[in-house]
């Protein structure tokens, strides 16, 4: 499970330049393992979810952004 | 890296207040520039560290067991790479075998199969000599490498920056620069790529940020790596660096390289007195070359260039005493020129001409201070 800040800032990245845009926020450390959190608004928070959930299947996976990339499952929060 | 220092100046990952988000997002962005410069699909394989020594420390600590084995490198190792190795040897009694040069000055990738053996836990290579410039066959001792099913280790300090790179398409396993030089990002910051699948033990530990509960370091990288405060100023001035080098035409960059070698070539092998140690062949070879000009220590040589014609040059053994006891210029030395990207054609010809001058002129040494060749 990734959950350090550098793939969370590369989800970020990713799902800015995939049309949805969110932000990198503080949260407790107990909340999410890294202190920081995605904040995504979007309509279609499914797509976002799924996009971090493939990611998760295969985190290491070298595919074309926006798709690649990460896990940061547990730090995504809905605003 | 003023950006950095005015507007997020917090520790990236650690905090998430808006500085240390600001600090998180911009290192990343830097990360993932350099990622793209060199070809490497995953940005958090691209480990950030002091600089070139501590990323081969790394990496050769952290892929050396603890009790003994086998280690091959050529002779054309810097001290980054050897006293790591030498610690290491008398630490475990492990065995390290040094292949010399064949055909010129170039490692030949048989003789490096030829010394492997069956207790064989690493390859070390230099992508070029910081002495000499010469280009080592990274791509077929790694392929022998892989062959064999041992872990291959490039010292790239020299390449970085001077070629079109593709880190993840290489059949190498690790890969070590500095940002400060090819790179032109400032010192203090230097690269250690780690092949997808290859964990290593960290060298250092300490905070990472987060799981801050747990004994042990996080698995993940690059933070497994990474453990206490980054250079943030350093890490955004090489990100902007390589943003610059992403807009360059390689070609042209290397074929610049090249003909600005060639003309030093050319230019220095004409004066009398002064013997090259450097490839015939500048498409062998990166930007920078040795000399010995006769009548001159390397040093005296090297003051003389500064201060009669405000050259910068490096005198002595370059942190690289097996080349040069290869190329039997101990106990004399060299004297090291390097060309960048910025150099020009008048420059080279200024360079020419000052060791033209001293070379006309070995009795000005003991009259300036400076300590002559008996």
């Amino acid at each position: 499970m990734f959950t350090g800040p550098t793939v969370l800032a590369r989800a970020f990245r990713i799902l800015e330049d995939g049309g949805y845009p969110c932000a990198i926020v503080g949260a407790p450390e107990g909340d999410s393992p890294c202190g920081l959190a995605l904040a995504v608004r979007h309509r279609d928070l499914q797509s976002v979810l799924s996009v971090l959930q493939a990611l998760r299947a295969a985190p290491t996976r070298a595919v074309s952004e926006p798709q690649a990339e990460t896990t940061a499952q547990q730090g995504v929060s809905k605003t | 890296m003023t950006r950095s220092l005015e507007g997020c100046n917090a520790n990236p990952g650690q905090g998430g207040h808006r500085l240390a988000v600001s600090a998180t997002i911009a290192v990343y962005a830097a990360r993932a520039s350099l990622a793209r410069l060199l070809r490497i699909a995953d940005p958090s394989r691209l480990v950030l560290a002091s600089g070139a020594t501590a990323a081969l420390n790394q990496a050769i600590r952290g892929s050396l067991p603890d009790s003994s084995a086998h280690v091959i490198c050529s002779t054309w190792e810097h001290n980054a790479v050897l006293r790591p190795l030498w610690e290491w040897r008398r630490r475990t009694g492990g065995t390290v075998t040094i292949v010399p040069p064949r055909n010129g000055y170039a490692v030949c990738p048989e003789d490096l199969e030829r010394a492997i053996r069956p207790d064989t836990a690493l390859i070390v290579l230099n992508a070029a000599s910081n002495v000499t410039g010469i280009l080592s066959p990274v791509v077929e001792v790694g392929e022998i490498a892989r062959r064999h099913g041992i872990r291959f280790l490039v010292d790239g300090s020299q390449v970085a920056g001077h070629f079109a790179l593709d880190l993840d398409d290489l059949p190498i396993d690790l890969w070590a620069c500095p940002g400060h030089k090819g790179l032109l990002g400032p010192q203090g910051v230097g690269l250690l790529y780690i092949r997808p699948g290859i964990e290593l033990p960290p060298m250092i530990v300490g905070g990472a940020g987060f799981d801050s509960a747990r004994e042990e370091p996080p698995a993940e990288a690059p933070e497994r790596y990474e453990a206490g405060t980054v250079n943030t100023p350093g890490i955004l001035g090489l990100g902007a660096a390589a943003e610059y080098l992403l807009a360059q035409d390689w070609a042209a960059v290397r074929s610049r390289e090249i003909g600005l070698l060639s003309t030093l070539q050319d230019g220095l092998s004409r004066v009398r007195g002064v013997r090259l140690y450097t490839t015939d062949d500048p498409r062998e070879g990166v930007g920078v070359l040795s000399c010995k000009i006769a009548g001159w220590s390397s040093g005296g040589a090297a003051e003389a260039l500064d201060r009669e014609f405000e050259i910068c040059v490096r005198a002595g053994l370059h942190c690289a005493p097996l080349a040069h006891e290869a190329l039997a210029t101990v106990p004399d030395e060299t004297v090291r020129i390097s060309i960048g990207p910025f150099t020009n054609e008048q420059e080279i010809d200024t360079v020419v001409r000052a060791v033209a001058w001293l070379a006309e002129r070995p009795g000005i040494a003991a009259r300036a201070g400076s300590v002559p060749v008996a």
